[in-house]
């Protein structure tokens, strides 16, 4: 029974893959497969659920890569059981809803793989013990997100939103796996019960935390990475429905709820999860006023929700973590209701403007039923499941006297209370008509029971709970003991602010016209202030990455293969040069000047070398090359290696020889080409290169410290059988030597030879390039 | 002399297979079977790697008394370390050769001597794996070299292809002359050319700026060989002027047979002179990433984007040297980030291959590598898209798929000193690692959420998939298999051995 | 090695460099050349002090030059010659190619950094 848990996540996956070789036309079948791994996950949850509920967690351990600490342990407690039924039950509904909503010609096949594939993905990160194996969860829902959200291929915005989310969200998850790391280091485990029973401290855990904290707030859209998840709503609408509201933005907040219970009393923690969180509910809410599309307005509303969230796990007390994982729940079921609802409409409507929409609540009431309810629960009224919750955590704030938290919720719920109002009366009220649109609303066909019934399922399901909240209760304080939910408080202050939150929500609804003037000014001042918004700094981001990356292609990558390796010189001297400097420097003794045989030949060969620079035409150039070789014999001579003089004499007439036969086919000049690195640049560098030979020739003179080796030569050279010793060395001591050498100079010579007669065959056959080649 | 055929075995073999093929390439055959001795070579040379690897558990196979056979006085070592990359080289080498056929053969090019090459190039780096002293770290870097220099201008008709050659062996020959000296350097200080006794010479000589400047010199060369910023230029034009099977040749074993050099020489030889290459590398890891991922984003090109991305995957894995930066770092860390780099190379080669086989079947089908040219691949090519999806997630990092583990290693190799110097490079990395996600994403977006541009016939290309060369369908099938093995079954790795041991030991 | 071998080799570096950095193959060819005579005279005056050649019978061993820089020099006397001519083939199919002897520029990048000119005229 114990590794049950693991089973049927690999079972989604199994699911996924069966799905993907299915033929694409067995749509029945798929919605069969797909339903499979999801029912068999409520079950495995039911059957499971008494034990864990006692407090009695699966657990499994599945080693994966011992080493180094990963692995896929199992351990399935309170807060898994809760996020695996939720992800199991709504994901079951969103498959119903899906085989509905999309067209016959839509590839529903490889939609319900993603999904189902995303769901195993998001059941592994509640049900792993390793953080590790976390983190591959964790990225295994980014990308099928991503394939999720891009998946209406048809439209441009789906493929930028998706690249967007995937960006923000996996920028996250890599700073959270390098937080992952330094705190298994801290820990020396990567265990998550065992690392949250006995947490570490100290400046290595700080910043683990923190790391952590960038991986959750961008998984759970918190301000100021909350623009991905509106960006994200180009997602066919069930799963924006799964996604987006029930599971996935969940994720950090799950992270979050696991960490909170050793790590809540870290001084980082509090200031910065609970302030993130406030912000972002604010943010959200107030954005959310604005929104015009149905989905938008969802999706600002569940910003500022995951916030509220967040702002409860901030504030770490076991009462405040029981508030926000009731409040989750609740979210879940109210924001996937309202979500398919939308979709609902969407799809009968063909718009989700409420500018445009009217009339809808008299033409589909059954529909309007389910919205208000859901709406209802999400504004926090009684008798739903989000009253209970909402109800859970003001009375939490009061107990604790979080003066500021409250405040700041209280307002931002009473905007929630007034964007639940612009939802229904916007996407269900008549309008008075105007002149500029044209309303749709009472031609609207009604949609189908797939699209009805699992909408009214969820949002019945909010109903009931909330009504008989013992039941949600039970669960969620096994998870986090500390609260309790209940349909009727009595009246108390708690009931009271709720009432007020309320009231105020309905009276901003009442006033548009004071809400615009408010809206208006609040933009206006923060334009004033030049605060950025978050979206306009992704984009800025992206378009300095583009910029950044222009101008670096430019400034290394000009193709030119002088200013290559003019970079690659100065490179390879400058290092070494510095090192020098900074061990000391130290400059060696001075060598003698030489003779004035020496001298004269030094500067005839200087004075040629630099002839050759000035040389205007190919041959002379050449010929002047001759000259440095045969000056340098001469010094040869003086050194007393009189074969080497005459070997050089040899291959210098050979040389010049075999130039002159390439050269006869080459154009005459040999001047300098026009290009980049100028001149100055040139000579500066090739300056350097000389200066860096002479200092290291006379540097690495003096460091000669054992005799050397060819004392035995000398003194064995008769008894090789000859009496010049660089003949015997060659020919005899380093035989093998010459041997490769010989090697060489024949290889050069086949390749020179195919090189040649190749080129010539090639021109003969081959005169047109291929053109087919060259583009491959 | 007593000399350990069983060592040797696997160069043995390997030069047979090179001599058999230069045989086969006189006869009147079809030049088909040069390629298929060439497999059949390097897939016999794979045996003895093994048989020396599970010497333990094998009857027939003497042990030697200690944890590695040592040959020639030190200069040939066979370890878990060789052994291991030996196994890298001939399994790249063989898919880089199954990806030839269909290419080459194409072209009506110079099969025989073709494989002739690769193979000299192979036998090199089979033989680099275990050289352990200066001269036949040198001699088997410029056999890897040396062919490869031809290969490159292997497409004769294609002005390109002859820059590519160029470019290539002029600035080889530069970097080679640069290396050479840097290590006449280290030689003429310590006296010493095997690597051992290099290390025993620096520990009792102490230091000096001669010694220094030779270290950085040797180490500046075989900078060039795994394209390290700034010594990289050639990198980009050569991989796209030569045939793709060579690029990929080059930018999987021609690279990692450079890195076996750095690991070799800097963990070993140059082991107690870890102030002097833990910031070089650290700086020349930076820039690596940096650069190289900053220039692939804004590539339209799908081989120049390979290419781009080996620069910084090469980034990637000098990171985990870049902890000896730290002062204070242990001799567990140093083994650990040894064991790092060396797990990088392997998962990185099974990627890299897999992802030019997807390019070079795409370009056999689309007859273009721009990437836009690939949008909506997924459409009449889904097989082919999800192969392309599958190596550039593994090369972007994504779990399960092989590269998340090498990810996972590097971090944790630099995360776990402590030092803000290493920090500061896990940082650099993570940075950077998210913008390869972007570049490698927006591939794997253009070939799945594009449309077909209009110049693609796609309702012909649909289905012809089975026209694949089944060459390079035992290409994919093989590097495919590996990154989702080495991804799901890490392990494996962690399991061949420590090949740490014989080579980072004793800091 | 003396001042004067040590300045003249610097001074050949110098101006093989200077050549090196530039498209024409040709030039690049005679650059490598005078490199290669001036890492000559480097291996010559690692040997020590000019002496006498080095055949047993002709001199006091004493007086020798050092001989085994002398057949290092050999050695690469007769290697450059092998690279100049692997070189000047390749520059000779480079013009059959294209008629020139240049190694081109490869713009493909710099078309990458225009990009942005092109997108955002």
């Amino acid at each position: 029974m114990t590794s049950w848990p693991f089973l049927v996540v690999a079972a989604h996956f199994v699911g996924a893959a069966v799905l993907l070789a299915m033929p694409r036309r067995s749509r029945r079948a798929a919605v069969v497969v797909a339903l499979a791994p999801m029912a068999a996950a409520v079950v495995m949850a039911a059957l499971a659920a008494g034990a864990v509920i006692d407090g009695d967690p699966v657990t499994a351990d599945i080693s994966w890569l011992p080493a180094l600490g990963v692995s896929l342990d199992v351990r399935f407690d309170a807060l898994a059981l809760i996020f695996t039924f939720a992800i199991a039950a709504i994901g079951m509904a969103i498959i119903t809803y899906a085989a509905g909503y999309f067209a016959p010609e839509a590839d529903l096949r490889r939609f319900l793989a993603l999904l189902v594939g995303f769901a195993g993905a998001m059941m592994g990160i509640a049900i792993t013990d390793n953080l590790f194996g976390l983190f591959v969860f964790w990225e295994l829902t980014t990308v099928t997100s991503y394939l999720l959200v891009g998946f209406q291929d048809e439209k441009g915005s789906a493929r930028a939103a998706a690249l967007h989310a995937i960006l923000t969200t996996s920028l996250g998850g890599l700073a959270m796996l390098g937080g992952f790391v330094l705190l298994f280091q801290a820990a020396g485990t990567a265990t998550l019960s065992e690392i949250v029973a006995s947490p570490p401290s100290g400046t290595t855990t700080t910043v683990a935390l923190v790391l952590i904290f960038l991986g959750a707030f961008t998984k759970s859209a918190q301000a100021p990475f909350h623009f991905w998840l509106p960006g994200a709503m180009a997602a066919p609408t069930p799963a924006s429905a799964y996604l987006h509201s029930a599971t996935m933005v969940k994720a950090g907040v799950l992270l979050l709820l696991r960490l909170a219970p050793g790590f809540a009393a870290t001084g980082v923690w509090t200031p910065v999860v609970l302030t993130v969180g406030l912000a972002t509910m604010m943010i959200g809410a107030w954005r959310a006023l604005r929104q015009t599309d149905l989905k938008l307005i969802l999706a600002y509303g569940t910003v500022s929700q995951l916030g509220f969230m967040t702002a409860l796990v901030g504030l770490g007390s076991p009462v405040m973590l029981h508030a926000a994982l009731a409040v989750l729940v609740a979210h879940a079921l109210f924001k996937s209701t309202l979500f398919l609802v939308v979709g609902a409409i969407d799809h009968q409507a063909g718009t989700r403007d409420i500018r445009v929409l009217s009339g809808l609540g008299r033409r589909l009431p059954w529909l309007a039923l389910i919205a208000v309810l859901a709406a209802a629960s999400m504004a926090g009224v009684a008798p739903l499941l989000g009253f209970a919750t909402k109800e859970a955590a003001v009375a939490a704030l009061l107990d604790e006297h979080a003066w500021i938290a409250l405040a700041v919720i209280s307002v931002a719920s009473a905007l929630t209370a007034t964007y639940a109002l612009r939802f229904v009366f916007g996407a269900f009220g008549t309008k008075p008509p105007s002149g500029e649109v044209d309303h749709v609303g009472p031609e609207v066909a009604a949609p189908g029971p797939t699209l009805w019934g699992p909408p009214a399922l969820l949002g019945a399901a909010g109903l009931v709970f909330g009504i008989v909240p013992g039941a949600v209760d039970a669960v969620v304080s096994a998870a986090a003991p500390g609260g309790k939910l209940v349909l009727w408080p009595g009246w108390n202050l708690a009931l009271g602010v709720s009432i007020a939150i309320i009231a105020a929500g309905v009276a901003i609804y009442a006033a548009p016209a004071a809400l615009a003037h408010l809206q208006h000014r609040v933009a206006a001042r923060l334009a004033a202030l030049h605060v950025p918004s978050a979206e306009g700094s992704y984009r800025w981001l992206i378009d300095m990455l583009n910029r950044v990356a222009d101008r670096v292609t430019g400034i290394t990558q000009n193709g030119s293969l002088p200013v290559y390796i003019g970079v690659i010189l100065i490179t390879t001297l400058t290092v070494p040069a510095a090192a020098w400097i900074g061990a000391g420097g130290a400059l060696p003794q001075l060598p003698p000047l030489g003779s004035a045989a020496e001298i004269a030949l030094g500067v005839f060969v200087a004075v040629v070398a630099i002839a050759v620079l000035r040389a205007k035409r190919r041959l002379a150039a050449v010929i002047l090359l001759g000259g440095v070789g045969y000056s340098i014999a001469g010094v040869f001579v003086l050194f007393g290696a009189p074969d080497l003089a005459l070997t050089l004499l040899l291959v210098e007439t050979v040389t010049v020889a075999v130039f002159a036969f390439v050269l006869g086919r080459l154009p005459r000049r040999f001047e300098e080409q026009p290009w980049r690195l100028g001149r100055a640049m040139r000579a500066g560098v090739a300056l350097v290169v000389g200066g860096f030979v002479t200092a290291a020739a006379l540097v690495t003179n003096g460091i000669r410290t054992a005799p050397p080796v060819a004392d035995v030569y000398v003194e064995l050279a008769p008894d090789a059988g000859g009496r010049n010793v660089v003949n015997v060395i060659l020919t005899d001591f380093r035989a093998l030597d010459t041997l490769g050498e010989i090697t060489v100079i024949a290889a050069a010579a086949v390749g020179i030879g195919a090189l040649v007669m190749r080129t010539r065959t090639q021109r003969r056959t081959d005169d047109v390039p291929d053109t087919a080649r060259e583009a491959a | 002399m007593n000399v350990d055929y069983h060592a040797l075995a696997p160069e043995i073999i390997l030069g047979i297979t090179v001599l058999a093929v230069l045989v086969v390439d006189l006869l009147r055959i079809p030049k088909y079977w040069t390629a298929v001795i060439g497999l059949v070579g390097l897939f016999a040379a794979f045996v003895p790697v093994l048989t020396l690897g599970f010497c333990e558990s094998l009857d027939f196979c003497t042990e030697p008394e200690t944890a590695q056979r040592v040959l020639f006085g030190g200069s040939f070592v066979v370890d878990t370390f060789s052994l291991v990359l030996k196994g890298l080289f001939l399994g790249a080498t063989a898919v880089a050769l199954l990806l030839s056929v269909g290419y080459i053969e194409e072209d009506r090019y110079w099969q025989g001597e073709f494989y002739f090459l690769m193979l000299c190039s192979a036998l090199g780096a089979v033989v680099l794996a275990s050289s352990r002293d200066l001269v036949t770290l040198f001699v088997a870097l410029e056999l890897v070299t040396g062919p490869t220099f031809l290969m490159a201008g292997w497409r004769k008709g294609d002005p390109r292809s002859n820059e590519a050659a160029l470019k290539y062996f002029i600035i080889g020959v530069l970097s080679a002359a640069i290396l050479l000296f840097g290590m006449s350097l280290v030689y003429g200080y310590t006296g010493e050319l095997t690597f051992g006794g290099i290390r025993a010479a620096t520990a009792a000589l102490g230091d000096s700026a001669l010694l220094t400047i030779g270290v950085i010199l040797t180490l500046l060369g075989f900078a060039f060989k795994v394209s390290a910023v700034p010594f990289h230029f050639w990198t980009p034009d050569t991989y796209q002027g030569a045939p793709i099977p060579v690029t990929a040749y080059l930018s999987v074993v021609s690279k990692t047979a450079g890195f076996v050099g750095l690991l070799t020489l800097s963990y070993q030889a140059f082991a107690e002179l870890r102030d002097v290459w833990g910031p070089l590398l650290w700086i020349l890891a930076a820039l690596s990433m940096t650069v190289g991922n900053l220039i692939a984003v804004r590539q339209d090109d799908i081989v120049r984007l390979l290419g781009y991305s080996s620069i910084a995957q090469g980034g990637f894995i000098l990171v985990p040297f870049g902890a000896a930066v730290a002062g204070n770092v242990t001799g567990d860390q140093l083994e650990q980030a040894f064991f790092a780099t060396v797990t990088y190379l392997l998962i990185y080669a099974v990627m890299n291959m897999g992802a030019f086989a997807v390019v070079i079947a795409g370009a056999n089908r689309l007859k273009s590598t721009l990437i836009a040219d690939w949008g909506g691949l997924s459409s009449y090519a889904p097989g082919l898209a999800g192969l392309l999806a599958l190596f550039f997630a593994s090369l972007a990092g994504i779990p399960p798929i092989a590269g998340w583990f090498a990810k996972l290693v590097m971090f944790s190799s630099v995360l776990g000193v402590d030092s803000g110097w290493a920090t500061a490079l896990a940082v650099i990395a993570v940075l950077n690692s998210v913008v390869a996600f972007y570049y490698y994403a927006k591939v794997i977006k253009s070939a799945w959420f594009d449309q077909v541009p209009d110049t693609i016939p796609a309702a012909e290309l649909r289905g012809m998939g089975r026209a694949v060369a089944p060459s390079l369908q035992f290409a994919l099938v093989l590097t495919a298999v590996g990154v989702l093995v080495l991804g799901i079954f890490p392990n494996l790795i962690a399991d061949v051995g420590d090949v740490a041991k014989t080579v980072a030991a004793g800091f | 090695m003396s001042i004067t071998l040590a300045v003249t080799a610097g001074i050949l570096f110098a101006a093989g460099t200077y050549l090196v950095l530039q498209r024409l193959l040709t030039r690049i060819v005679v650059g490598l050349g005078l490199m290669a005579h001036g890492a000559n005279l480097i291996l010559l005056g690692a040997g020590g002090e000019p002496g006498a050649p080095p055949i047993v019978g002709t001199a006091d061993p004493a007086t020798f030059g050092d001989p085994l820089p002398q057949a290092l020099v050999l050695t690469a006397i007769v290697i450059t010659f092998g690279v100049t001519a692997f070189l000047l083939a390749l520059a000779y199919r480079s013009w059959a190619l294209t008629a020139e002897d240049t190694v081109e520029d490869d713009i493909e990048d710099r078309r990458i950094a225009e990009l942005r000119r092109r997108e955002h005229p």
